[in-house]
């Protein structure tokens, strides 16, 4: 047979030019974010996650409506806040889930380095990721808008157009569910490990405000409650800290932010939101870059 | 194409590449052979830019490859020693994603020749994860070839393959190599490459044992000798006297019959026949040939490295 070895020739420091490397990275990335979604979409996880999203925001509507028949409350501010926020933060949390796992396991099964034989970088890998991760975190939103629309029209609750907005710019801050996630992956020794860590850092997160509501209670006649209140502004600042680091904090806060029509702090938030996601990124790069594609 | 200069990579304590110096000419088929463990696949790795050398220099398409370089594999295809697959690809949008990796803009037409030409076709719209492991292999080197490289890598490129499979791959390296492309073949197995390959290069430890042209092996290696001596029985002591002499590289027994492996050039069944009738023997048979290629890579890397280093050089 004919093998012709001709076409891939070509000027080689050109190639290594600048920009010409930034068009070889954005391909990589388009093609594997295709991949990628494609994979996801073939997968069962996602439509868990969706079904799971779905039945509860249907709960948490059909809750409202028990409250307002038994409270008799003729207003009802807000009834889809909770839901969406609820189904949104179960996307991120999938999503971050997903890409704790995007590098790590393939890195294990050792197809990241038969990935990375093609003219592959860091750059291109996590770029197609994230652009996988928040192509995911839309569908999923776009699932979820129906639904609400469905829910506000057979229970006659008002669905706010200003909730909406909040979730159409809401994939910011899923970017950086998925960019912590990667950064997790590309350092994390094992996919094991990795799922450790990422589960770890969800602890943390929650035990924080969880911690800091429960040294509230305790009275000032307490033994040690000198140290006790000293632990109790450490958690403090920890979880101001936090409002600002976390994608579902930030999530919580923009969407609120959104239905409010506080517009200057849902620019800060989506601002900082998309800082956060450069930033973690930019980590998973130099992760990726410093751990290597090597199981 | 490819050349390397006091390339080493050390791992803490051990060195898995230590010196290496290697010139792969463009057009060449390369053999690149070592027992397991010899530092080939790390060697790939740093050529490939997956991991960074401790020290050296490294040029590829004569452009020294620096760290995070990746442009230059646009030009190289390469098979793995293990391909793993575990997407939920099937095989044709397996290697239609690494052709657009490339940026190959149709190649559809490409494809369908190479799957034919690896007996692939039937198979094509199986998942790649399915397939078995000398389907996997063809699988690797369809994706290898389909941007038309100028240099093509590949690592143990027929383990796992029947003989047929053999065939279907040397025939595609051979075609490739005619059309002007470059190969680089690692393997453990020296019959795997001795065909096919223009020169050759052993390695041994991290350590380049012998780098020359199949002829110019054969030639180097027809100064090793295998000797086959059949005795009456034999004297507790006398394994160890023949070991010890200096053209002796190493001595075997098996019920009365003695193998030794000889590197020298010189006749010394007289001197080895005096020994045994001193120690007692009695010689029934001795007979001597030459070593098979496959023989005497097992006998150079299991001698010493250091003492092979400075022969080969020597010579």
């Amino acid at each position: 047979m004919e093998i012709s070895t001709t076409k891939a020739t070509g000027d080689l420091a050109q190639a290594r030019s600048g920009p010409a490397l930034w068009s070889l990275r954005w391909r990589v990335a388009k093609q594997i974010a295709r991949q990628e979604l494609r994979d996801a979409l073939f997968g069962w996880s996602f439509y868990i996650t969706a079904a799971l999203g779905a039945l509860l925001s249907a709960l948490l509507v059909y809750n409202s409506l028990n409250f307002v028949s038994v409270s008799g409350l003729q207003i009802l501010p807000r009834p889809f806040y909770i839901p969406l926020l609820v189904s949104t933060t179960l996307a991120a949390l999938y999503l971050a889930a997903w890409a704790t796992l995007a590098i790590a396991r393939p890195r294990d099964q050792g197809a990241l380095r038969v990935l990375f034989f093609a003219p592959v970088d860091a750059y291109g890998v996590i770029g197609g990721h994230i652009l996988a991760g928040v192509g995911l975190y839309a569908l999923l939103a776009l699932a979820s808008a129906p639904l609400l629309g469905l829910l506000a029209w057979l229970t006659n609750l008002p669905l706010s157009p200003l909730l909406l907005l909040g979730l159409l710019l809401s994939p910011v801050f899923a970017a950086v569910a998925v960019s912590i996630g990667l950064f997790i992956s590309t350092l994390a020794p094992s996919s094991r490990s990795a799922m450790f860590i990422f589960g770890a850092m969800l602890a943390l997160v929650l035990a924080i405000p969880i911690g800091y509501t429960a040294l509230l209670s305790v009275p000032p006649t307490t033994r040690y409650y000198d140290a006790l209140l000293f632990l109790r502004q450490l958690l403090q600042t920890l979880r101001d800290l936090l409002s600002w680091v976390s994608p579902y904090a930030l999530l919580s806060a923009g969407l609120d932010a959104a239905s409010r029509a506080s517009w200057g702090e849902l620019l800060l938030r989506l601002l900082v939101g998309a800082a956060g996601a450069v930033a973690w990124a930019w980590l998973a790069i130099w992760g990726l870059q410093r751990r290597g594609v090597l199981p | 194409m490819i050349k390397t200069e006091n390339l080493t990579k050390r791992y803490q304590s051990h060195v898995a590449v230590d010196n290496l110096c290697l010139d792969v000419r463009p057009g060449e088929i390369y053999g690149f052979l070592g027992p397991n463990g010899a530092g080939k696949t790390t060697t790939i790795h740093m050529l490939l830019g997956l991991i960074r050398p401790t020290s050296g220099r490294l040029l590829v398409f004569g452009e020294p490859v620096e760290p995070g370089d990746f442009a230059f594999k646009r030009q190289i295809g390469v098979v793995a020693e293990e391909p793993v697959e575990d997407s939920k690809m099937s095989a044709w949008e397996l290697v239609r994603f690494f052709a657009g990796l490339y940026g190959v803009p149709k190649p559809e037409p490409r494809m369908e020749q190479l799957f034919h030409a690896l007996e692939l076709w039937e198979v094509r719209h199986g998942l790649a994860r399915d397939y078995s492991r000398g389907m996997r292999q063809k699988l690797s080197l369809i994706r290898a070839l389909i941007h038309e490289p100028r240099l093509l890598i590949l690592d143990e490129p027929v383990s796992g393959l029947d003989p047929h499979g053999i065939r279907q791959v040397r025939e595609l390296i051979n075609a490739y190599q005619q059309s002007g492309g470059t190969v680089f073949i690692s393997s453990h197995i020296l019959s795997e490459v001795e065909h096919s390959a223009n020169r050759i290069g052993i390695l041994h430890e991290g350590r380049l044992l012998v780098e020359d042209s199949m002829a110019g092996l054969r030639q180097r290696l027809a100064r090793q000798q295998r000797l086959v001596i059949e005795l009456e029985q034999v004297a507790p002591a006398l394994l160890k006297q023949l070991a010890d002499q200096p053209y002796v590289v190493d001595a075997q027994q098996n019920g009365r019959q003695i193998t030794l492996q000889l590197r020298t050039q010189e006749d010394v069944r007289a001197r080895l026949s005096r020994l045994i009738a001193e120690s007692g023997g009695l010689i029934l048979k001795m007979q001597g040939d030459e070593m098979s290629l496959e023989e005497a890579f097992v006998t150079i890397t299991s001698q010493d490295v250091m003492a092979l280093a400075g022969q080969a050089r020597a010579a």
